[in-house]
């Protein structure tokens, strides 16, 4: 079956992400924690965070494990 | 009532040689996981309280195997939460995906340049992404290994990688690994035909 326009696009949109060097999945969730802690600080995003963020943005899936991190926070503060 | 505790408070209190102390920081610690949880995940509409008690029941037990790893580069709440959101997915992943084969999503796919068209668009602008699709469906064919395109279409049916890497029999790096080194002979080979970034970034837009 062929791949669907909307999956085309997202293919499309993927190689125009693509960097040579790039963080693995597992290497962008190791440092997770500590990128949400300087999110939620508001502090400055520098060093092998700079590679966290450019993974975040391109992986939807470990995108959505970073927000239900944020949301998760978010309803402990609430408790 | 949870105790308030502070970043050390909780690394002695859940290695105390005191039971007590120490079972009341576990108690704490599985509430506090179990209330988050329950609130963030339920917003998705995607677990029911036993999948609930068992995600945080393995969220606890590999936080205190790792208690001794933290280092203090977040604070200790932060820590404990993106492990067990990490549990969390890792049971979704598996609930949503153990008895999907990677055939039954991967099987006959193919890049129609036709399918992904818009025809309300411009004439050449149409004939400009036509072109591009021809080439990328033309390097896919040449470039890619079968396992690449596998892995490829895999993730653009939304399974997610650490499930492509278990029916491959491999590991998540290994297959993020494969993923970007296709991703990389695509775009040089589109480059190299003359396609550039922002003619791949308005394809897509």
């Amino acid at each position: 079956m062929a791949l669907s326009s909307q999956q085309v696009d997202r293919l499309l949109k993927k190689i125009q992400q693509t960097r040579e060097v790039e963080m693995t999945c597992p290497e962008c969730l190791d440092e997770l924690d500590k990128y949400t802690q300087r999110i939620l600080d508001g502090m400055p995003i520098d060093g092998v965070l700079v590679s966290v963020r450019e993974h975040l943005e391109a992986c939807p899936c470990c995108t959505g494990q970073f927000n239900l991190v944020l949301d998760t926070l978010q309803s402990i503060e609430e408790l | 009532m949870i105790a308030q505790r502070d970043d050390d408070d909780w690394t002695s209190d859940l290695t105390s040689e005191d039971a007590a102390l120490r079972g009341n920081a576990v108690g704490d610690l599985r509430d506090m996981l179990l209330r988050g949880l329950a609130k963030s995940l339920s917003k998705q509409g995607r677990v029911d309280d036993a999948f609930l008690e068992d995600t945080v029941q393995e969220a606890s037990m590999k936080i205190l195997e790792k208690l001794g790893d933290f280092e203090g580069r977040s604070k200790f709440r932060t820590w404990a939460v993106t492990i067990a959101v990490r549990t969390a997915f890792s049971m979704m992943r598996k609930r949503d995906w153990q008895n999907v084969s990677l055939d039954s999503i991967t099987s006959s796919a193919e890049l129609d340049p036709q399918v992904a068209v818009d025809r309300s668009e411009p004439f050449a602008q149409t004939n400009s992404r036509l072109e591009m699709l021809g080439k990328l469906k033309d390097l896919i064919s040449r470039e890619l290994t079968e396992r690449q395109w596998t892995a490829v279409t895999a993730e653009l049916r939304g399974m997610p990688l650490p499930a492509i890497a278990e029916k491959l029999s491999t590991n998540t790096n290994s297959i993020y690994k494969l993923l970007h080194d296709a991703r990389k002979k695509l775009r040089s080979g589109l480059e190299a035909a003359g396609f550039t970034i922002d003619e791949l970034r308005e394809a897509w837009a």
